[in-house]
């Protein structure tokens, strides 16, 4: 025993020693295992699994059976020979270019408004703008399911009140509208992400650089475009990382306000994933495709922001 | 260039006022310094004749001309700060250019406009990097370089020294200076330190509490201050203040011991004053002496001994060119440069 060969040594000192010696290693390890636990099964198992599933036939009598044959690249093919899931998709990059624009334009705007000096808000209006942000996205695709409802919704009763509209308009019956519909609702939900972050980088430029701008003789358009803009260029870019990644995935509002309707005009890649795996035919191998190839996109698209967006400023 | 006028100016900020009523003319080509203690209202003022501050009553004008409603923009105006406030994302060359660009000038034009002033301000190898990417010294030329290519009405310079090391002001204190000289444009400089208000400015604006205190030539203030603060304000060691009482003919510290009076204020009311004599005005003598100085520290600087003591239990601090061989304790016999001694009534403050 350790005690025995050094007795000079106390108890205590030995216990303090060998603490020091696991610190750089095991002892990180350890007090990191929970985490890994929850992140291996919750995250790392269900993402290969998913992907091992990808080149099986899994249908219902395999999932009874527990025996998936392996199918190399026929989920694959099944996937790019469905014009539902290439609709899907041409959905999915549009509704991405909409609501991610949208995102940044309104929250830059709403940010800027927040932002000026003349402009006082109250704690409580600064407040209520960041509560959408705080709604379960479900909820929220069920409150705007209720607004746009044809018969008892908010939106054709507030219309018809104000002499805009003459009859109750099916808002969720016509494609472009239920596109419009989920749109809305979705960024009605995120954009307060976007002004939280824009207006604390706002907050971090200097005033004295509007001063000089000011003495230098720019317009207010000159100091967005030459000043604001250009610093708020890093952040622009991560919310664009952040809130593409995330529209990628719309499938709340969908699920609460459309379920991908009228007909399949709003169908949406993480809605062509839950329909493929979870109804009938129940064909979770070729889900389990579609969520891989939404999952490249996603990260193609990701690195090409940092490559081409994202640059450091200092101060 | 132009000359730069305010009369009455007020500032409130809410309702406190910052600045009471103040007068300053600065004529063309003028180099006037603002200086004063912090909180004295200087950088307020120079801000209130940028713009960049709301007059509350009183005028700014230029050239004559009202300027209280005109943005800062449109009023012709270029402004070093204490932070420089470099855009960051742009290279030397870039912030050097950005009023030109903004005021749609011809792209050689810009190019020629900057490499003059790269050249002036030792820049030149500069103009590629980024603020970042150079010393404090050098943001601060940049600085500079933005408000020179514009050659603009005014100059202000809101401490633009403060952020640099004793060496590098001192350097940069000259070369504003010589920018000055041939540049020969109206300038206003905001300073807390009297040293760079003396050796800079034609003109020195003493301000406290939002008041002017004095405005006259560096020499003048230092040889005629107005007051108490004026005199403690210029000068480095700063002017000794000796406590007591003007009598007939001289002048009784507070332990009763006497100095004498100088010629015209030797026929004053008996009443309580302060004896103001610079560092550089006594004289060490053998005999013949006024006063007596007890020495407490001896301070060899090299070109200049500085020595602090007592007169009759009061602190003075005198300068001497010469090196003395002296010790604490001891004391010395002095004379006093009578024709540099000023009187300050001790309860206004105000010179006698």
């Amino acid at each position: 025993m350790l005690g025995q060969s050094d007795p000079a040594v106390s108890n205590g000192k030995k216990a303090k020693r060998r603490w020091a010696e696991l610190a750089p290693s095991w002892l990180a390890l350890g007090m990191n295992f929970p985490t890994l636990i929850c992140f291996v099964l919750i995250l790392a198992y269900p993402i290969f699994f998913a992907g091992y599933l990808s080149f099986h036939d899994v249908g219902v009598r395999e999932l009874r059976s527990g025996e998936y044959s392996f199918s190399g690249f026929a989920n694959y093919i099944t996937l790019f020979s469905d014009p539902v899931f290439w609709k899907s998709l041409k959905n999915t990059v549009l509704f991405v270019i909409i609501s991610v624009s949208l995102e940044v334009v309104i929250g830059l705007a709403v940010a800027l408004v927040i932002n000026e000096h003349r402009i006082k808000l109250s704690k409580l209006t600064k407040f209520l703008i960041l509560v959408p942000w705080a709604v379960p996205p479900i909820v929220n695709g069920f409150l705007w399911a209720f607004i746009f409802n044809t018969q008892f919704g908010y939106l054709n009763r507030l219309l018809y009140q104000m002499g805009f509209i003459e009859e109750q308009v099916i808002w969720l019956g016509n494609p472009s509208t239920a596109f419009m519909a989920i749109v809305i609702a979705y960024v009605w939900r995120t954009v307060p992400f976007n002004i939280l972050l824009y207006h604390a980088a706002l907050q971090g430029i200097p005033d004295q650089l509007y001063e000089a701008a000011e003495l230098d003789r720019a317009t207010a358009w000159e100091k967005f475009r030459y000043i604001t803009l250009p610093l708020l260029r890093p952040i622009i870019a991560v919310t664009l990382i952040l809130r593409t990644t995330f529209a990628f995935m719309i499938f709340d509002e969908i699920f609460a306000i459309t379920q991908g309707g009228p007909g399949n005009d709003t169908w949406v890649a993480a809605w062509y994933t839950y329909k493929t795996s979870f109804n009938p035919p129940f064909d979770i191998g070729v889900g389990a495709a579609s969520a891989y190839v939404l999952a490249l996109i996603v990260g193609v698209v990701a690195i090409a922001y940092v490559r081409y967006v994202y640059t450091k400023v200092e101060y | 260039m132009a000359n730069v006028s305010v009369e009455k100016l007020k500032k409130n900020y809410g309702t406190m006022e910052v600045i009471h009523g103040i007068d300053i003319d600065i004529q063309d080509g003028e180099f006037v310094a603002l200086v004063g203690p912090s909180g004295c209202g200087k950088s307020t003022l120079l801000r209130m004749i940028a713009g960049l501050e709301d007059v509350t009553a009183g005028t700014v004008s230029i050239d004559g001309e009202v300027i209280n409603d005109i943005a800062p923009r449109d009023r012709d105006i270029a402004m070093v700060f204490q932070s420089y406030a470099l855009y960051p994302h742009m290279t030397v060359a870039q912030n050097m250019g950005f009023a030109l660009k903004l005021a749609k000038t011809a792209p050689d034009e810009i190019d020629t406009r900057i490499r003059v002033a790269a050249a002036t301000l030792n820049l030149t190898d500069y103009l590629e990097r980024f603020p970042r990417e150079l010393s404090g010294g050098q943001r601060q030329r940049v600085a500079m370089g933005r408000a020179i290519v514009r050659s603009p009405k005014v100059f202000l310079f809101d401490e633009p020294l403060s952020n640099l090391d004793a060496k590098l002001r001192v350097r940069m204190r000259t070369e504003i200076k010589s920018l000055h000289q041939r540049l020969g444009a109206t300038s206003i400089y905001v300073t807390h330190d009297q040293i760079e208000a003396m050796t800079m400015a034609d003109r020195i604006v003493v301000m406290r509490g939002g008041y002017i205190e004095q405005i006259g030539s560096p020499l003048e203030l230092y040889d005629a201050p107005n007051n108490e603060f004026v005199a403690t304000f210029i000068g480095s060691p700063s002017i000794n203040l000796l406590e007591g009482r003007i009598e007939k003919d001289a002048f009784r510290l507070t332990d009763g011991s006497t100095l004498p009076l100088p010629d015209g204020l030797d026929d004053l009311d008996t009443r309580a004053a302060k004896y103001g004599i610079r560092p550089e005005h006594f004289e060490i003598v053998e005999t013949g002496g006024v006063a007596t100085v007890k020495i407490d520290v001896v301070e060899p600087t090299g070109n200049e001994t500085i020595l602090s003591g007592t007169i009759g239990g009061q602190e003075v601090q005198i300068t001497q060119r010469e090196r003395l061989n002296l010790k604490p304790g001891q004391e010395v016999s002095v004379t006093l440069r009578l024709d540099a001694i000023h009187l300050f009534d001790a309860n206004t403050g105000q010179r006698i």
